[in-house]
């Protein structure tokens, strides 16, 4: 959504000469030049004559407004020429004309505005320009701790503004906007950020009429309230990018955004939306479906309400007993749920916080070692090992806690989501009822970013090939109104996420036919309902019919499913054709401990991610084979798995050399498998990974290094590069 | 004289031997001595037990655990070409924050003793004498002298050095030679 400010678009209006920017601009100095005129000041009238038919040939006007501007010169002309008396009266009236110009252009300029919906291509130049709003002087580090606390405030606010769109009249969640708009607009005309103190500026003003209760909020209002938002947001990724050097640009549509937050009530006007039935827990909602009050007496309050609440109303009106309203707001607080209490929080380094929860693993390891030796202490020393048995509880819970010190809850990716489908509803004109659970599930920090994208990718993958437009949605029977559930919990030590639609599902022919059609299979006969289904994972696989601009580009799915195999995730899907499907993703909770098997080659051991093992056997002779006298191959089930010998690869002594009596682990990495040469199988550990810093950087054949329960150094095996190592060129190894 | 003196930025040290007076510490290597500036020492520690990574070059001895950090062992017999000998008692690792091509990397050197921290004044250290091409002498700062006896002044930025600080790189190095 462009508001472009081009004026002369509509209505037979003669091409622009210049920007509507300027044209105000020039109309308001008029206005300024007015108020000082005297009006027995001739030389500054007749300037002000010339000025006024400077504008007048210079600008271009609709009719009406030409006719004032006429109107206008000829009573300065009048009094330059003696024809009427040069007064005040005179003046004023002359100003009253020029102000009702003025009021003209800007809602012309805001028809076009609104009606010029198409993001692009009349952008004007004058946008484009590098404008100089940076100070130059302002100090870096001030304007880097503005960024991260305007973008804290920013995100509470766009929390607060959707809190809204269910319960217009939150008043904690309008002061929080009204709060998150005053402090970026105090802090960045501190550092002179003069774009988005103006911006906030404004946006501070529309939010202090609504809290004042002047306007209320919907409709254009809340347009223009998330747009705000959005454009700060804009602003400020682009003051983090000037940091670094680049340019700070005015966004597009910054200035039309400005005018319509001034005179919020055209937007109102001019983009009235109807208004949706909240499923929300507002107290004529309750009241109309405890049966206690009929929609139309509830509406006849709502008009007479005035600033009141609307239970006072209701009460004067006669129409409900007290008791009942009581009644209904306890609901309304219940459905609400408690307002949840303050948390303060300190900002730390993250550097500092590695830094504890390396210690605090190191102190798990030195205080099992003085465990062990308590042990072996005589019974005289009692008292000691009850004294390291209550030390050892202390270290665990504080395992515990630096451990969650660096989780942090879901909420801010459900967050953008939320707002992402409606975003995305609005754009499609699909109806969408997002519900989510479980925002509060915690996962580690750096699982936040990486697990966000994948996800916002999906969501959107289900607003556009999953839900249906209303109409087709009605034709089968299902509410107008799609519904999207997103829901987040822990199991065995993983994250759940589903997304979960009632859209049309998939359809296991219809991705059949494509993946054929798409050279991607060739026999059926061999697949399961589970291997079709998940051939929309598969590179250059899209299902829509048409592509749109949200999705649908044959890129996507196959991406998402790279990123949670990254993250050591895996991704399931449900169909149930059409009644929607559910995906379902699980990843670990973080990226810093890792499920590891540990195997001893000779005297060597080295930690393999469980995750990527297939299975673990002894392999018998008849199903060995050589290659060339050189590759080794394991037969397993009909396939030939090529064997990768540690101890040749790393020259590692006293291994074990005779296949028969050693283990193979057979792992595997882009669906390709390798057998692993190994003695022995130690045994499953969670492993905490470290990295083996700059100076091991890119070994090969090692992803990076563990700290083992005895304290050790431990090493985990790269199996991706393994695999390639296996069976693709060992020159690029290096012999 | 003064400790500060000696305490230069890497980078700095060039030319002029005033720049290198300050404190050291000594060990033995091979029945030489050896110092190092003590800015550049982070800790002194015992032989711990060292987990070998594989594909690196010989004188990696491999990784530890300091305190929660893996960090490389470069066993410094090993990197000058001086005989093998077996770990005693004595051995120690001496963990140093070296700078190289803009990357601060902390790893341990491991030595036969170490001894003591001395202060050597500008006028007790001699440049290094040249031994023509069969030794390298690039990593030795100059050469001290305290109460008749010689200490060799290592620049542990450069005792891995020629973009040799990225270990790795000199195992592909090692291998096309």
């Amino acid at each position: 959504m462009a508001l472009d400010n081009t004026l002369g678009k509509e209505d037979g209006f003669s091409p622009v000469n210049y920007s509507g920017d300027m044209l105000v601009r020039s109309l308001d100095d008029l206005a300024a030049a007015l108020i000082q005129l005297e009006p027995n000041d001739s030389s500054g009238l007749s300037h002000f004559r010339e000025s006024l038919k400077g504008v007048m040939e210079n600008g271009s006007f609709s009719e009406p407004v030409k006719k004032k501007l006429k109107e206008a010169l000829g009573k300065i002309e009048g009094m330059i020429e003696g024809k009427s008396p040069a007064t005040g009266a005179v003046l004023t009236e002359t100003g009253k004309l020029i102000e009702e110009v003025m009021e003209k252009t800007t809602q012309e300029e805001f028809a076009s505005a609104l009606k010029n919906d198409a993001p692009g291509e009349d952008v004007e130049v004058l946008e484009k320009e590098e404008l100089k709003y940076f100070s130059q002087d302002a100090d870096n580090s001030f304007i880097k701790e503005f960024v991260v606390e305007s973008s804290e405030l920013i995100s509470g606010a766009e929390e607060a503004l959707l809190t809204l769109e269910n319960d217009p009249d939150d008043a904690e969640a309008i002061a929080t906007v009204f709060r998150a708009f005053h402090t970026i607009k105090g802090t960045s005309a501190f550092l002179e950020l003069k774009i988005i103190s103006e911006l906030a500026h404004h946006a501070e003003s529309l939010f202090s009429q609504v809290r004042e209760g002047l306007i209320r909020y919907g409709g254009g209002y809340a347009e223009v309230a998330l747009y705000s938002v959005d454009m700060i947001k804009d602003v400020i990724r682009s003051v983090e990018e000037a940091l670094r050097g680049k340019p700070l640009l005015k966004p597009q549509g910054y200035d039309a955004l400005i005018h319509l937050l001034q005179y919020p009530e055209q937007a109102r006007v001019l983009r009235e939306v109807e208004e949706t039935t909240p499923p929300s827990a507002r107290l004529g909602d309750i009241l109309v479906s405890q049966g206690v009050v009929k929609r139309e007496e509830l509406e006849e309050a709502v008009e007479k309400q005035g600033e009141k609440p609307l239970g006072v109303e209701l009460l004067k009106l006669k129409t409900v007993s007290i008791k009942d309203v009581a009644k209904a707001l306890r609901t309304q607080q219940r459905m609400q749920g408690a307002t949840p209490g303050f948390e303060s929080s300190v900002r730390v380094r993250t550097d500092r916080l590695d830094k504890l929860i390396d210690m605090v693993g190191e102190m798990v390891i030195a205080h099992s070692m003085i465990t062990q030796d308590s042990m072996k202490m005589g019974e005289e020393y009692y008292e000691f090992q009850q004294r390291v048995s209550h030390a050892g509880k202390i270290v665990r819970e504080l395992q515990d806690l630096s451990m969650s010190i660096r989780m942090v809850p879901l909420k801010a990716t459900f967050q953008r989501i939320t707002r992402l489908v409606r975003d995305l509803g609005n754009k499609s004109g699909k109806h969408i009822n997002l519900f989510t659970f479980g925002e509060e599930t915690e996962v580690d920090r750096n699982m936040v970013d990486l697990i966000t994208d994948p996800l916002m990718h999906m969501v959107r993958n289900s607003v556009d090939h999953g839900i249906e437009l209303p109409e087709e949605r009605e034709k089968n029977g299902k509410p107008r109104e799609g519904t999207i559930k997103l829901s987040a919990y822990h199991s065995a030590g993983n994250v759940v996420i589903e997304i979960e639609d009632d859209g049309r599902g998939l359809d296991r022919e219809v991705i059949f036919a494509r993946a054929q059609a798409k050279g991607l299979i060739s026999d059926a006969s061999s697949l399961t309902e589970r291997d079709i289904l998940h051939l929309i994972f598969e590179p250059g696989f899209s299902t829509a019919d048409t592509v749109t601009d949200i999705s649908g580009r044959g890129v996507g799915l196959d991406v998402v499913k790279k990123n949670i195999t990254a993250l050591r995730g895996k991704i399931e899907l449900q169909s149930n054709p059409r009644k929607g499907c559910v995906f379902k993703v699980r990843a670990p909770l973080t990226l810093a401990i890792i499920d590891g098997m540990i195997i001893r080659v000779g005297k060597e051991r080295y930690v393999i991610p469980t995750v990527s093992i297939v299975r673990a056997l002894q392999p018998q002779k008849e199903d060995l084979s050589t290659v060339l006298k050189k590759g080794e191959m394991l037969s397993l089930q009909g396939k030939f798995v090529p064997l990768v010998r540690l101890a040749n690869l790393f020259d590692i002594e006293e291994a074990q050399s005779d296949l028969t009596r050693a283990l193979v682990v057979v792992v595997e990495d882009n669906e390709r498998h390798t057998g692993i040469v190994a003695d022995e199988l130690l045994g499953q550990q969670q492993i905490v990974i470290k990295s083996l810093g700059e100076a091991l950087r890119g070994l090969r054949g090692i992803s990076g290094g563990a700290i083992m329960p005895d304290g050790r150094v431990g090493l985990i095996l790269d199996v991706g590069g393994l695999v390639k190592l296996a069976h693709a060129d060992e020159a690029e190894w290096g012999g | 004289m003064s400790y500060h003196e000696g305490a230069l930025q890497p980078g700095e040290i060039k030319g002029g031997l005033a720049d290198k007076a300050g404190k050291y510490l000594t060990f033995n290597l091979a029945a030489e001595e050896y110092g190092i500036e003590i800015l550049k020492v982070q800790e002194i520690i015992g032989l711990m037990p060292i987990t070998k990574v594989p594909r690196t070059p010989h004188f990696i001895r491999g990784v530890i655990n300091l305190r929660g950090k893996v960090i490389p062992v470069v066993d410094l017999r090993l990197k000058f070409g001086m005989e093998i000998k077996e770990d005693t008692r004595r051995t120690s690792l001496i963990v140093v924050k070296i700078k190289c091509s803009g990357h601060h990397v902390t790893m341990g050197f491991i030595v036969d003793d170490v001894y003591e921290v001395v202060d050597i004044e500008s006028k007790d250290i001699e440049p290094t004498p040249e031994f023509g091409a069969n030794i390298d002498t690039d990593f030795i700062l100059g050469v001290g002298k305290i109460n008749q006896k010689v200490v060799m002044l290592l620049d542990v930025d450069k005792v891995l050095s020629s973009g040799e600080v990225t270990l790795v790189d000199q195992v592909t190095y090692v291998q096309e030679k």
